[in-house]
């Protein structure tokens, strides 16, 4: 009798195994993960298993999380999990990204259990916004850009009336006068971030260093925009940095830092990986570099008024084999403009269909095929993921001290 | 006693069985231990054949959420972990484990270890294993995953700094992040040539920053003892620990006279550290091990 009962308590626990085992394969920590993100982007969620993941009494809070709806769930981020027995928790993060690739990356800590093997019970998730500045970085003419217009206006609209007057000096450009002037460097914040009062900008003579404070501009839609002036000329010896500082828990940290000399450097590298002659490349604008980037220009059926700037860095980046005309069409036709066929010239349609892209954004209507151009055409688009490559411009953070002379030697 | 024999053995049996089936069962690889035991078929990255190295250094690089990514490597999913605060840490190493055809339409497996280190020095790693195939130049990576590799905690920064700094800090003013504290620590600390110059007991506070990221499991001890003797822990009683996301600071105050050049009573503070449950290796090894000695007198 004993014997058949513990047969049978035997064989309740190898059901039991077998049954627990199942639950966990069917438990992934990322199904519960993107049903967070996309309760929080008022998007429905069909995870591709046959899994009912329900949020208790929480799915208002996570709606009013984000207020914009113009954000979608890009990815979802898992962290830890730990588990036990039927109960887990899962911290992780979820990224939501709009059309103009701002982003919103949000912390969670949620505590789960099985309910059965198809259904997942989230009873409680905490959220923390706890990102690190990313920003993008323009070069403004001082008077072309008022900083009280940038509060008046949507963070969209600043990005496009930055980008589009700074273009004619981003960097410098061909025949350009290189005596100091005065200019605005604006760093627009691309995330959303816990505390936007602990970012600054600074402009100093050496990267990640501490400088003349700039400000922070809040927009009409309460994103933010960093802002400092300075007077320098390109190409002298006396490079400016514009470097982000992030106070954090008392921590004075440098995430970026940018240079208003690298351009030209970055230009020549550019140009002779793509066979170009610079001359020497030494950050300076030659007379060889001038040529070199007028007939890159000229090659890559880009406008001749194209200016040197980061946006046609970003192209020279790429492979040489690059065709803008065809690029630019299709570009055209995933923003919903009818071009005709891609053919890779361009013709009077395609410049039409130019003409009412940049209309549809407000801007100047030439038809003028540039490098900022392509690139909004580009990040308008459906499935083209521009600013991946971008933000190569991010360097490592530095923290400014070490205090090392501090540390007490191991004698091991 | 027979049949009792028996009925032992019967639970026994079953009892393996039903081990023996949990363990069959592919569970999702979220919820995978790493494995301490396996061979290395290369201890750093450079040593990696091509392939291996392509596919290494584009996961990691998604780990950290870099752009640094190869062109001729596709990943045909997500990373399903990509680090925290992944703008500090840069790639450190990496280690092989094995790499080899899994069936004949070229499909290779991967297993490798990843590491990554911050401006700190702070470390923590990540298994990979991976499936892939080549196509001429480029690499179609089919599926990854990855789980956080804990490895043996060796690293710590101690600083020394008046106990009253330390008692300074409360619920408000106490560093929210592992950085804060480093930070506060650093700016409060004496250096050791200043040691001397203190002459009289006074209270301290003794920080020791463990650098490597430990698992919840795993324990940590700072121990004041008067003996270098890695096997005797000194008085760890009064000792606390702060964790910030798995990176902990062993913290002991109290009074005592600093480093004097000469000094016969020596003093020491010593860091511990023993594997937690990621740990499945010889049972018998997994005791704590000394990781650090500072003489702070």
């Amino acid at each position: 009798m004993k014997k058949l009962i513990m047969i049978i308590v035997g064989f309740f626990v190898c059901m039991v195994s077998f049954a627990y085992a199942g639950s966990i394969k069917d438990m992934p920590s990322a199904i519960v993960g993107q049903a967070i993100g996309y309760a929080m982007s008022h998007e429905s969620f069909n995870p591709q298993k046959k899994i009912n993941v329900k949020i208790l009494n929480i799915q208002d809070k996570l709606q009013n999380y984000l207020i914009d709806r113009g954000f979608k769930l890009k990815s979802v981020l898992i962290v830890s999990h730990e588990k036990n027995g039927k109960q887990f928790n899962v911290k992780g993060s979820v990224i939501h990204i709009d059309s103009i690739h701002r982003f919103i990356q949000t912390g969670f800590d949620a505590r789960c259990s099985i309910e059965n093997k198809t259904t997942i019970l989230v009873n409680k998730v905490q959220l923390a916004n706890n990102s690190k500045p990313n920003t993008l970085f323009f070069i403004v003419p001082a008077e072309k850009i008022k900083s009280s217009d940038l509060r008046n206006i949507s963070f969209s609209q600043a990005l496009q009336q930055v980008s589009s007057v700074a273009k004619k000096i981003d960097g410098s450009y061909v025949g350009m006068d290189y005596r100091p002037e005065k200019y605005k460097l604006i760093a627009f914040i691309m995330n959303k971030i816990d505390d936007p009062d602990s970012v600054y900008p600074v402009v100093s003579d050496a990267p990640f260093a501490n400088g003349e404070q700039g400000s922070l501009i809040e927009t009409a839609d309460g994103w933010h925009i960093l802002l400092s002036e300075a007077e320098f000329g390109y190409n002298d010896n006396n490079p400016k940095y514009f470097n982000v500082l992030w106070e954090k828990d008392n921590n004075v940290l440098a995430f970026e830092s940018y240079c208003t000399q690298g351009l030209i450097k970055a230009i020549q590298t550019a140009l002779l990986r793509n066979g170009y002659d610079v001359g020497i490349s030494d950050g300076k604008l030659s007379e060889n570099t001038e040529l070199a980037v007028k007939k890159y220009i000229k090659n890559t059926k880009f406008h001749k008024d194209t200016q040197i700037s980061s946006s046609l860095l970003w192209f020279m980046q790429q492979n040489n084999q690059i065709n803008i005309s065809e690029l630019v069409q299709i570009a055209l036709l995933k923003n919903g403009i009818n071009i005709g066929s891609v053919d890779g010239k361009i013709g009077p349609k395609t410049i039409k269909g130019l003409k009412k892209y940049q209309k549809r954004l407000d801007i100047k209507a030439d038809g003028k095929i540039t490098p900022e151009l392509v690139l909004l055409l580009l990040q308008t688009s459906k499935n083209i993921d521009v600013y991946s490559h971008i933000r190569t411009l991010f360097q490592e953070p530095i923290l400014i001290k070490k205090y090392q002379d501090k540390m007490w030697p191991n004698e091991l | 006693m027979n049949n009792k024999f028996k009925l032992i053995n019967s639970i026994i049996f079953i009892l393996i069985l039903s081990g023996c089936v949990t363990n069959d069962v592919k569970i999702n690889n979220v919820f995978k231990k790493p494995i301490n035991k396996q061979p290395i078929l290369a201890r750093n990255i450079l040593d990696m054949p091509e392939d291996a190295y392509r596919v290494v250094l584009t996961i990691s690089a998604q780990i950290l959420n870099s752009d640094k990514k190869s062109k001729d490597v596709m990943l045909q999913s997500s990373c399903p972990i990509i680090l925290r605060n992944s703008r500090l840490f840069s790639f450190q190493n990496a280690m092989l484990m094995s790499n080899e055809k899994i069936n004949t339409d070229g499909r290779k497996n991967l297993e490798a270890d990843t590491f990554f280190i911050d401006p700190l020095g702070r470390t923590l790693g990540y298994s990979i294993s991976a499936v892939y195939s080549e196509d001429g130049k480029k690499i179609i990576v089919h599926n990854y995953s990855v789980v956080e590799k804990f490895v043996q905690a060796k690293n710590t920064v101690c600083f020394i700094l008046p106990a009253d700094e330390y008692n300074k800090l409360n619920q408000h003013t106490f560093p929210k992040t592992f950085y804060g504290l480093y930070r506060y620590a650093a700016i409060n600390a004496i250096t050791p040539q200043q040691a001397s110059n203190y002459r009289e007991k006074s209270k301290w506070a003794v920080m020791v920053f463990f650098l490597d990221r430990m698992s919840q499991s795993a324990i940590s001890q700072l121990g004041i003892s008067d003996k270098a003797d890695p096997f005797d822990k000194g008085y760890t009683k009064d000792t606390k620990f702060i964790i910030y996301d798995g990176w902990r600071i062993g913290v002991a105050v109290g009074e005592f006279q600093l480093l004097q050049p000469g000094s016969t009573e020596p003093l020491y503070a010593k860091a511990f550290y023993s594997p937690g449950k990621e740990y499945t290796g010889n049972i018998f090894l997994k005791k704590s091990k000394m990781v650090s000695l500072y003489k702070i007198n």
